[in-house]
């Protein structure tokens, strides 16, 4: 046996040897590869599941809401009209001390109504939809400012115009969201809200002056509401930005261009909730 | 004797096979001191090996196909092994032509195991799955060993020496069991499938 056929033997060996490793390196690479690409296309499934969820929840919501608004306005409203219907026609046959008290008392429920039919209106879907946002949102000031329990500013900047009735639902009901921590938490005396609608911007900023808490209560199962307020942004392609300190109040700022798509699969934006 | 209780079914018998190759070799030592010829162990070995490892990737492959390849290719060898041991390359002769065919078979499971591996792949880092490093341990020990039988058989006619396939031969054993060594350390029953959706159909 030769040198030569040494030589053949060794190259022979290392050259499968290196054939082996070449190949055991491009697998590794390729499997690396995959794994990316899985985890990609599993993250882009989870985020589809997670709006798909939301917007179950959304449109649950909403016809829950639908379903009180119409029952607020069909048969409580109803009842209390025919309450104060038989009050007036009581009062006529009394005394003036009784007839001032049955008087009174047709006011509260008079005063009631009215109250229940805002209240209605500011539920209703379909309501929303007819006035748009920003008429929606006048009416809920007034509505608010009436009960006199905070002190609310609206503040509209540009001209308004028209974000579609899914997208103006979801930012009425941020706003709503956000009276009410105001109101139930943080135990503001004034809140103020913000319009801004630029040609390819929409904002929606809402403040007050209460207690404020800690970022970390984003973190926590507390949070709910917020990180909700957060997801419904999201799902109709906007974000939302929440800035809080204790004792500092907080600023809620929901984001949006006009012209993109609601949904991030490409779905419509007349898709209706109902 | 810890590690093998955590290990699973799969790697449970890549650890038996390693103590009955021990004892195989023992055995061929034996041989080769008492009757210069230790060819009887390394049959024994061909076989006994080819029943373990193809039980191994039976047990890996998820596909029913593969798991009947695997059988079926296990029958077909044991088959092969007595015709060769009757017929062609008797008790006392190394059984290169078994190794040749086993080594074969080895390097196809190996390729279908990484196929499979790459169909349904795992969360986990590659370098912590066992069934990565025992595949790479079957295909450098099979596609060395193919090309080692044939030099044999080769050397053989010519009537060369055999110290430089030896020296191959050896680099190659201790990569082997290095690998092998690797597979059974990674190995844990936690680590099964926190799997991938299936991204295609079986094999």
């Amino acid at each position: 046996m030769g040198n030569d056929d040494i030589r053949f033997i060794v190259v022979l060996a290392a050259l499968l040897f290196a054939v082996v490793i070449g190949f055991i390196v491009y697998f590794v690479i390729l499997y690396r590869n995959r794994q990316l690409k899985n985890k990609q296309e599993q993250e882009e499934r989870e985020a589809a599941y997670r709006q798909e969820l939301l917007q179950t929840q959304v449109e649950i919501q909403e016809q829950t809401l639908e379903n009180v608004s119409k029952e607020i306005h069909d048969n409580i409203t109803q009842v209390l009209s025919f309450v104060k219907l038989s009050l007036g026609s009581v009062g006529n046959s009394l005394d003036d001390v009784k007839k001032a008290k049955i008087t009174e008392s047709r006011e509260l429920v008079a005063q009631t109504i009215t109250d229940l039919r805002d209240l209605s209106k500011s539920l209703s879907f379909e309501h929303i939809a007819q006035i748009g946002l920003k008429k929606t949102i006048e009416k809920e000031v007034d509505r608010i400012n009436k009960s006199g329990l905070v002190e609310v500013s609206l503040l509209t900047e540009g001209q308004s115009f028209s974000l579609g009735e899914q997208r103006e639902l979801v930012l009425f009901r941020i706003l709503q969201e956000g009276i009410n921590n105001a109101l139930k938490y943080a135990g503001a005396k004034h809140f103020k809200i913000s319009l801004q609608y630029q040609p390819d911007l929409f904002n929606l900023t809402l403040e007050d002056d209460g207690s404020g808490f800690s970022m970390d209560l984003l973190n926590n199962q507390s949070g709910s509401g917020l990180r909700n307020m957060q997801n419904r942004a999201v799902l109709i392609g906007g974000e939302a930005t929440i800035k809080s300190d204790p004792g500092a109040g907080c600023r809620i700022s929901v984001t949006l261009n006009p012209f993109k798509h609601i949904y991030s699969d490409g779905r419509p934006r007349h898709h209706s909730f109902s | 004797m810890v590690r093998y209780r955590r290990l699973t079914i799969p790697f449970k018998i890549l650890a038996s096979s390693l103590v009955i190759t021990m004892t195989l070799e023992i055995f061929a030592r034996f041989l080769s001191v008492k009757f210069k010829n230790n060819a009887p162990a390394y049959h024994l070995m061909s076989i006994s090996g080819f029943a373990f490892y193809s039980l191994v990737y039976y047990c890996l492959f998820k596909s029913k196909k593969l798991k009947r390849f695997v059988l079926i290719s296990l029958s077909a060898v044991i088959f092969f092994f007595f015709v060769n041991l009757l017929f062609l390359q008797q008790l006392k002769v190394f059984p290169t032509n078994i190794y040749l065919v086993t080594n074969s078979l080895y390097i196809i499971l190996s390729l279908l195991l990484f196929k499979q591996m790459l169909q349904y792949s795992l969360e986990t880092s590659i370098t912590k799955q066992s069934a990565f490093w025992f595949n790479t341990a079957i295909l450098f020990y099979s596609a060395t060993m193919f090309l080692l039988m044939a030099l044999i058989n080769y050397y053989a006619e010519h009537a060369w020496g055999y110290d430089i396939l030896f020296y191959i031969w050896g680099t190659n054993f201790i990569l082997f069991y290095a690998l092998i060594a690797a597979a059974l350390l990674v190995d844990k029953k936690e680590y099964e499938p926190k799997k991938w959706e299936m991204t295609t159909s079986d094999l």
